[in-house]
């Protein structure tokens, strides 16, 4: 692989901090495999019909490394059964699909048991594979889902069948009715704001599983359909990627860092179908502000398949959120605008650690370098300036007197 | 600027520390004050791995009231000789070129439109002139002549001064009488004659009223 401009060379390192194929195809063996368990026969939870699938940025196609090589990264599951809160509280589903991932990992030898956290299950894998499945045990929850959209006067949302089928009910141990039966659970529709996710980038999408398919993957999928999700990198996907990145470099240890959802959704917000990392990055970084909406004095980041929900909900608790994503944003305007303001193959300071040392540097040790050779300044400047003249971009100066 | 000088800060140094990330945007009582290294970045596609084709330390003041208050813009480390010949103003400012007539080729005017356009070109121009020791795209004459040469390209006629004076009272009228003379100087009433320019001028009313009056300054009616 040769790197001959800048739009090469981010587009590498994205590569490089975002989770390998073989990575991300052990990754979706594992919970391939605890969908099946959760299915077999001797299941107690077999008769609802479990389905298990991921959300959150492994499906959104935006996972990223941690900065250290020691740490793993998690991947988010959602475990749907066909019942209703009729036939569970949400005590009693956590502990269904809890009781089957207790005998999954025994069966399996894991050396960790599941952990019970606050809403889901967290599955440690002590192997080689470095990351962890946060199980979320769920119903579905169209019903519920729609009322909520109608009673908060979003109706258009609500007649959505597409957008309203994937919503589901979830559990919550810090809730008081988490034991009691019938009772509201809380809503989530991870499968719709993926849907929305990729909607804003679908042109990019179909020319990139298009562009994957070609590179000599015609031996591995049958169609252009058949290249999985997670092999279909676009521009708005590794720009995100570059910027949660940005994130953990400067605010890693910050529990007042910018959330992944926000940045997420700022950013394919913002998004206009771009067809390369560094004019999205531009755009991104640019306008993306614009979407924080103000209501009623409070700042909002909006959930694109529920509104009411606000992403930014703890802004108004802890105002240092908002000044350190502030800070965060005009850092990374500066950090990528500056390494694009320069030569490609020597990216400045403020950007080499904000992407970390140890990748920068792997990405340009095992890359080629090549430039293109328009060899003095004087050259140069002729160049440019025949460019603009053809352009009609050239003007001339003048003097007062 | 349209709207509040907080929110034209914000929103000029939003787009800024992007573009430019080594300059910083501040509110003065004037209007807006930029400074830092301005990098010079190529067009030219073949070039773009360059990043930049140089760097100027600049200073630039934005008055409260732009568009319609022309910007001035300074080169502060004395690369630049204050010469005019070097396009350098007698107060030290750089000569861009004629404001109300680039704005009115451009409109609707955006600060971002002024630093790809005028700032980027007087710069590029410095660095060519500096390898080159000529003008990339040539220059204006100095002073009036200039004026004359720069309105007449923007109106599309001869530079002489009462073809463009006419021309400018005629396009800042809402809507000039059928019965004056037409601009092509045939002696016909504009009604029977090049009614066509009238119903799309090559500038608009505004840009027309603020070139007027530069032009009124400079040659006296």
């Amino acid at each position: 692989m040769t790197i001959r401009d800048h739009e090469s060379y981010l587009n590498e390192v994205a590569d490089a901090i975002g989770i390998s194929a073989d990575m991300a195809e052990r990754a979706v063996s594992r919970y391939k495999s605890i969908g099946e368990w959760l299915d077999r026969k001797a299941s107690k939870i077999a008769q609802y019909d479990p389905h298990v699938y991921t959300q959150g940025s492994f499906l959104l196609g935006t996972v990223i490394r941690p900065i250290g090589d020691a740490d793993e990264f998690d991947i988010d599951l959602v475990c749907k059964l066909n019942g209703n809160n009729y036939d569970f509280s949400m005590a009693e589903l956590k502990q269904a699909v809890g009781s089957e991932l207790h005998e999954y990992a025994n069966a399996h030898s894991m050396k960790n048991e599941p952990e019970d956290k606050r809403r889901c299950w967290t599955m440690e894998y002590a192997d080689q594979a470095k990351f962890h499945l946060d199980v979320l045990p769920a119903l579905p929850n169209q019903t519920g889902y729609k009322l909520l959209l109608e009673q908060r006067g979003h109706s258009a949302l609500a007649g959505s069948d597409t957008l309203t089928e994937t919503a589901i009910g979830i559990t919550d141990k810090e809730l008081p009715q988490y034991r009691g039966k019938p009772a509201d659970w809380p809503t989530s529709n991870p499968k719709g704001y993926a849907a929305w996710f990729h909607e804003r980038q679908a042109a990019a999408v179909t020319k990139s599983r298009e562009m994957v398919f070609e590179e000599g993957k015609r031996r591995i999928y049958a169609s252009v359909d058949d290249v999985p999700q997670y092999r279909v990198k676009t521009p708005l996907q590794k720009c995100i990627q570059l910027l949660k990145r940005h994130r953990d470099s400067g605010y890693g240890g910050d529990e007042d860092k910018p959330i992944s959802i926000i940045i997420t959704t700022l950013s394919a917000h913002a998004y206009r179908d771009e067809g390369t990392l560094s004019a999205t990055l531009r755009t991104v970084l640019t306008t993306m502000e614009h979407f924080i909406e103000e209501r009623g004095g409070t700042s909002w980041v909006a959930n694109p398949v529920n509104p009411e929900e606000n992403f930014a909900d703890k802004w108004a608790e802890v105002p240092r959120r908002k000044q350190v994503f502030n800070e965060w944003l005009d850092r990374a305007r500066r950090d990528f605008g500056a390494y694009l303001n320069g030569p490609f193959d020597s990216p400045p300071d403020g950007f080499t650690r904000s992407m970390s040392e140890s990748t920068v540097k792997r990405v340009l040790k095992s890359l080629a370098l090549a430039t293109p050779a328009i060899a003095t300044i004087a050259e140069q400047a002729s160049a440019e300036a025949a460019h603009n003249e053809s352009a009609g971009e050239a003007s001339k100066p003048w003097v007062i007197r | 600027m349209g709207h509040s000088l907080e929110e034209a800060a914000r929103d000029i140094s939003a787009a800024l520390a992007f573009e430019q990330p080594r300059v910083s945007v501040s509110l003065t009582k004037l209007g807006l004050l930029v400074e830092g290294a301005f990098d010079l970045k190529p067009r030219k596609a073949e070039l773009s791995h360059l990043g930049k084709l140089d760097e100027f330390s600049i200073k630039l003041e934005l008055p409260k009231d732009f568009p319609k208050g022309e910007p001035k813009l300074f080169e502060t480390a004395g690369r630049i000789p204050h010469e005019v010949n070097r396009h350098i103003n007698p107060d030290g400012s750089c000569c861009f070129g004629i404001w109300e007539a680039w704005c009115a080729l451009v409109e609707p005017v955006t600060f971002q439109k002024f630093l790809d356009g005028p700032v980027q070109n007087f710069f590029f121009g410095q660095h060519y002139y500096e390898q080159h020791n000529e003008w990339p795209y040539g220059e204006y004459m100095h002073g009036k002549n200039g004026l004359l040469q720069s309105y007449a390209e923007v109106l599309g006629c001869r530079p002489k001064v009462e073809t463009i004076r006419y021309r400018l009272r005629l396009f800042s009228k809402a809507w000039p009488k059928g019965h004056w003379k037409c601009v092509c100087g045939s002696g016909r009433y504009i009604r029977s004659c090049c009614i066509e320019i009238y119903n799309k001028p090559p500038v608009s009313r505004k840009s027309a009223m603020l070139m007027k009056e530069r032009f009124d300054q400079y040659f006296e009616p």
